[in-house]
């Protein structure tokens, strides 16, 4: 039946009983906690969590409400118009907030209230878009964008949301992203290169051109906006594209970008020692992590064509070397020479 | 999208890209379906990939390094060539650094290999291997430099 009908009927009967006020008192109890207004106000104030003013004025609002019609069950039909109306309140704030915590754009209006089940979600998705930011600002601008930037897994979701509002989401928006990729390219050295071997040559070209050039070849990523031209790699094929993508090289993943907060980032790597240059260049992200010994790095394009340089004619020299051929031209070298004689003239001879 | 170069485009692309990426490695299911939703609320169509008119393109160091080896490498290996090289003047206005000190050693050479070449190149590598003393490929190239005649 209507709660309202029962409790009007109750009103009726209590006003023609004299005495049993505590058989009355828990039949009050009994239709207020059926009531569909008290039960919704007592699940919003149970199972929300309120925060600043607004919120809380909110709950107590909400909370004074359910003490006096429960404190007052005689007069909760005068009450009851008043408890929707709060719960109402309360119901309207949590849509807005919902809305502002699903919306896409940075705001700065006040979180007032949220579901309990759904705060963890929010917080893991709040930290995924630090995250996530930080990796796009790394790759289109560098270390620079995120240099003031700091995130601290152990504060409440309000400082969590102003932190994306205020500083995550506008830096990540004033980054410049480049309009050109860069495309590597595996070629014969020679000439007045002096070096023979391969070596990379670095070239930026519109992001569409490359994007259609590469669409054919057999790719694997270097992480989100690069890949390995396969066949290149694993055959030493020239004059094709052999690795391309947009931006920096960084070493982690996005949702891990954000450990490189306030950490030591290496934007430079090591050249390549002795024993490393015996082997073959590894595939381009290999080569970047091995040279930068393990620390998390953002490299640039310029960086990987540097080192991978570095390692293809360190081994080919290494290789020429051993096989007493000539560093420029190959040919057989006698004794401990490093190139052929001819290649020099001079004066003092 | 009637403006490709609207700020407020390239604003939108960069935060649904932000989410899409965030989504794409989000291992909690909550998580995951909001970050889908706020991605899903920015419409911008399929390869769209918008232009920023101030984010201009510049011609990087290791371009113009490795243009200018290859541009040397095309040269052949003929007699020495007192022409201008066609990348000297973008080698010239690099700052100093290893990879321009190893070009203009090259770039002697170029010029001939007596000793005034031979001079001039090692005077360059003994600088860029003053920044980067491991590179092997200018270790070679002052070993090669020094021993000529012995």
């Amino acid at each position: 039946m209507d709660s309202k009908r029962v409790l009007y009927f109750l009103d009726l009967l209590a006003n023609e009983t004299i005495g049993h006020e505590s058989e009355l008192a828990e039949i009050y109890k009994r239709a207020l906690e059926e009531n569909d207004d008290v039960i919704h106000l007592m699940t919003l104030l149970s199972d929300y969590t309120y925060y600043k003013g607004i919120g809380n004025g909110l709950y107590e609002n909400g909370k004074s409400m359910l003490d006096m019609i429960f404190s007052n069950p005689t007069n909760a039909l005068n009450i009851l118009p008043q408890l929707k109306q709060a719960h109402e309140t309360i119901d309207n704030q949590v849509r807005v907030c919902d809305e502002l915590m699903r919306s896409p754009f940075p705001f700065f209006e006040t979180i007032s209230v949220l579901k309990k089940k759904d705060t963890y979600s929010y917080m893991r998705s709040l930290r995924s878009i630090a995250s996530g930011s930080v990796y796009l600002m790394m790759l289109y601008g560098g270390l620079g964008p995120i240099r003031n930037l700091t995130w601290d897994d152990t504060v409440g979701i309000q400082e969590m949301i102003y932190a994306i509002n205020t500083k995550f989401l506008p830096a990540l928006c004033s980054v410049k992203r480049p309009n050109y990729s860069w495309i590597i390219r595996r070629k014969k050295l020679g000439g007045r290169a002096l070096f023979g071997g391969d070596s990379y040559f670095l070239n930026y070209a519109n992001t569409r051109s490359v994007e259609i050039l590469c669409s054919a070849l057999h790719k694997e990523p270097i992480g989100t906006h690069a890949f390995l031209n396969i066949d290149a790699y694993e055959t030493g094929e020239c004059d094709v594209p052999f690795c391309w993508g947009i931006g920096n090289i960084i070493s982690v993943s996005p949702d891990k970008a954000i450990g490189f907060l306030q950490k030591d980032v290496a934007t430079k790597l090591r050249s390549p020692k002795g024993d490393e240059l015996k082997r073959r260049v590894p595939a381009p992200f290999e080569c970047a992590k091995q040279l930068s010994d393990g620390v998390k790095f953002c490299i640039t394009p310029d960086e990987l064509v540097l080192a991978m340089n570095q390692w293809q004619t360190g081994h080919e020299i290494e290789v020429r070397k051993r096989m007493h051929n000539c560093l420029f031209c190959g040919k057989y070298v006698n004794g401990n020479k490093l190139v052929c004689p001819s290649h020099f003239t001079t004066e003092l001879r | 999208m009637t403006d490709v170069n609207n700020w407020d485009n390239i604003e939108e692309f960069l935060l649904k890209e932000c989410y899409d990426l965030a989504s794409q490695y989000e291992k909690h299911d909550g998580a995951r379906d909001i970050l889908r939703e706020k991605s899903k609320q920015i419409k911008i169509p399929n390869d769209y990939v918008p232009v920023q008119e101030d984010a201009v393109y510049r011609e990087t160091e290791m371009q113009i390094v490795t243009e200018a080896i290859y541009g040397l490498t095309l040269e052949g290996f003929a007699a020495s060539d007192n022409s201008v090289f066609r990348y000297a003047h973008k080698i010239n206005n690099l700052p100093s650094s290893a990879e321009k000190e190893y070009i203009l050693a090259l770039l002697a050479l170029r010029g001939g290999t007596n000793e005034t070449h031979r001079l001039e190149a090692l005077k360059h590598i003994t600088i860029a291997l003053g920044y980067s003393p491991d590179d092997p490929r200018y270790l070679a190239l002052a070993s090669v430099l020094q021993n000529v005649d012995m």
